[in-house]
């Protein structure tokens, strides 16, 4: 590690440690939709050293997205998030390789070709369908999966590692999307759950911490968060 | 009787007002019979598990001790004294495109 490397990092070593922030370093990690959540985790991500970043998303950027949406402002208007994002990531980040994709995760997507296997995918997205078909990619690819999803004031996090026997359908078995209109949200709020789906992804790649099975359920509105260790649904190989 | 916990998550806290409380269940207990007993306490849950506890699984997530009843017997789940069921509402993560 470079002197510069340690100095970039110099407060986050003491929590992880020299072999932590290694890992970090030589990791890859592909975070799926880049709302509210995707936005904030990819930047925390990258502020923690993840060496390869990979930002998927299908969508541009709206007026409504402003609330919340921190890599984006009212110049990046009706252009693809993707494409800003990566732009504010390196220059958060010089050293971390970002690519893009832009694209909706539908049962038409070649998630071989675009997620490839990674040591880490997050799941940012804004629905379940999408959600579901992601999360039947990794868990038959065995790749661990942080899930996050927010709802008003409430929100989830969990990392599924499938190695452990944990996938997206331990969660929500039979949950498609039926929701129609825009879910409410305050910035602050989501950045709550993004903060802690990103914190789980960076204690699971330095090493420190894995948290596979435990199901956070935030509750901003009564300032509550609960913690549910969940038994595993799928048989380890 | 077995004594059941219940833990009501998000959405849930909100309408029935309380986090968490303890009922009696005669035995032998299914969720079933459980969740008649706690929406016959608070009539608003049936709003959000359906008359006939349809919303459960798609909508309203049960889990028993940390086993979401869709991998144990569903509604059939036998539950015994210190067993603990959490109701959590969806959370769908943003905007439908």
């Amino acid at each position: 590690m470079t002197w510069e490397t340690h100095e970039r990092y110099s407060r986050q070593i003491p929590l992880i440690g020299e072999e932590g922030q290694r890992r970090l370093l030589d990791s890859r990690v592909v975070v799926v939709g880049l709302g509210g959540l995707g936005s904030l985790v990819s930047t925390y991500l990258a502020l923690a050293g993840v060496g390869k970043l990979t930002l998927i998303d299908g969508d541009r950027v709206e007026w409504s997205n402003l609330n919340r949406q921190l890599l984006y402002d009212e110049a990046s208007i009706g252009l693809p998030k993707p494409v800003i994002a990566t732009r504010r990531i390196r220059q958060y980040n010089t050293h971390t390789e970002v690519d893009y994709n832009i694209t909706r995760i539908t049962e038409n997507t070649d998630l071989e070709k675009t997620i490839g296997k990674p040591d880490l995918v997050i799941d940012a997205l804004d629905n379940w369908t999408s959600r579901k078909i992601l999360g039947k990619y990794t868990c038959k690819n065995n790749i661990p999966l942080v899930h996050a999803a927010v709802d008003g004031f409430y929100g989830q996090v969990i990392l599924l590692d499938p190695n452990k026997g944990y996938c997206i359908d331990c969660i929500a078995p039979r949950t498609e999307h039926k929701r129609k209109t825009p879910i409410p949200n305050v910035g602050a709020g989501v950045g709550v759950i993004a903060s802690l789906e990103a914190l789980t992804a960076i204690e699971y790649l330095s090493g420190i911490t894995d948290r596979t099975g435990t199901l956070y359920v935030i509750d901003l509105k009564h300032r509550q968060i609960t913690e549910l260790k969940l038994k595993p649904c799928h048989k380890t190989l | 009787m077995p004594g059941i916990r219940v833990r009501y998550l998000a959405t849930l806290y909100d309408a029935v007002g309380r986090f968490e409380e303890e009922i009696d269940c005669s035995d032998p207990c299914t969720v079933r019979e459980a969740l008649n007993i706690l929406t016959s306490m608070h009539p608003v849950l049936k709003e959000h598990l359906g008359e006939n506890y349809e919303f459960i699984g798609e909508d309203v997530q049960v889990l028993v001790n940390g086993r979401n009843i869709e991998f144990l017997n569903n509604l059939s789940t036998r539950l015994k004294d210190g067993d603990v069921i959490v109701l959590i509402p969806p959370a769908a993560g943003g905007l439908l495109s």
